[in-house]
């Protein structure tokens, strides 16, 4: 996989994994791959690996457990599609604010979008 | 956790010259580490203190809380340059010199790694090309089992297309818990190995998390490498 480099790697594989279970990929209740494992297919450090599985630990999606390994919570769908909105908000505020709208002028944008409709 | 490297005021001159000035450092277990720096500012300086191949003038190195000393350095992989192999032994001398010196050399990985970078072992070493000199100093820093792992300039003389296979090298070989400290110029190509950088500049050195610069910063480690060189670098 490609990362960008201007962004945590780590928090590009958790939502790489996310993905994967949003497809189907990777199903609901699955054991995950070992870090080692991981870390061998996005060639990081397992470190990384860590850091992407106590994201996704926190944030719901996962469940580690100390010397078992990690699975994917059978009812993390809305923690999942919670964040997924989340992030595309996240994303739309970052770009409005590099193209230089105030706070203020994107809130009257999506405002004055919301009410054409 | 205690860390598995730590240095407390150290200095060293080399021949008159201050390399490094005052240097507490700690560094702690788990992490692949990119050394970096201008040419001649120090970095294999640094690692063969930790490595206990030099002393330092003034403070103190400690590896797993014990002083560096001969002790330590069996506890330490440090990478053989090319230049450094004898250069009458075959590869399989080099093993069995290696197995015979570290008791925590693993002869059957050795013999694994070889097969796998396709060095014959009763080649001479002298015969090989500087690419594969270097891959059998790498198989011999690797077949051993220790915590630390220090690599100067692992890929000097390795073309580009094997870059990738040493990242892949390093991640498929390092022991669980093991830190690697490897210094580098390939930050484009290596940035994304690292956990933690050291950078070194104006005697002293720099200690940053890889992932935090991209965070905080929103750039990536090259780009912020070039920033601290080319002003202060101050927070």
């Amino acid at each position: 996989m490609d990362f960008r480099t201007d962004m945590p790697i780590y928090l590009q594989i958790a939502n790489h994994i996310k993905e994967r279970i949003m497809s189907g990929a990777l199903p609901y209740g699955e054991k995950l791959p070992s870090v080692r494992e991981y870390s061998l297919e996005y060639e990081v450090s397992p470190l990384t690996i860590q850091r992407a599985m106590t994201e996704l630990d926190s944030e719901g999606i996962i469940k580690s457990k100390r010397g078992v390994g990690s699975f994917v919570l059978v009812d993390c769908k809305d923690n999942l599609e919670e964040r997924m909105v989340d992030r595309q908000i996240e994303d739309f505020i970052a770009k409005m604010r590099n193209v230089g709208l105030s706070d203020t002028a994107i809130l009257n944008k999506v405002k004055g979008a919301l009410e054409d409709e | 956790m205690s860390d598995l490297v730590s240095m407390k005021g150290v200095s060293k001159k080399v021949r008159g010259t201050s390399v490094i000035r005052d240097l507490t450092l700690s560094i702690p277990s788990g992490r692949i580490i990119g050394l970096l720096g201008d040419n001649g500012i120090g970095k294999t300086t640094l690692l063969r203190l930790i490595g206990n191949f030099m002393l330092p003038d003034q403070g103190e190195i400690r590896i797993a809380d014990v002083p560096v000393s001969s002790v330590t350095r069996k506890s330490t992989s440090f990478l053989l340059a090319p230049e450094q192999l004898f250069d009458w032994m075959n590869v399989r001398d080099a093993i069995a010199y290696y197995r015979d010196f570290f008791p925590d050399f693993d002869e059957q990985k050795a013999r694994r790694i070889s097969g796998e970078f396709g060095i014959d072992p009763q080649g001479k070493i002298k015969d090989l090309s500087k690419g594969n000199k270097e891959k059998v100093c790498l198989m011999l820093a690797f077949s051993r089992n220790v915590k630390l792992y220090l690599l100067d300039e692992p890929m000097g003389g390795i073309d580009p297309t094997m870059k990738r296979d040493v990242k892949r090298f390093i991640l498929e070989n390092i022991p669980e818990d093991a830190t690697v400290i490897l210094s580098t110029h390939l930050i484009k190509d290596m940035e994304v190995l690292f956990d933690q950088l050291l950078i070194m500049k104006d005697h002293s050195v720099l200690s940053v998390d890889a992932e935090e610069v991209r965070a905080k910063r929103n750039m990536s480690v090259d780009d912020y490498y070039a920033e601290v060189m080319s002003n202060g670098g101050d927070d």
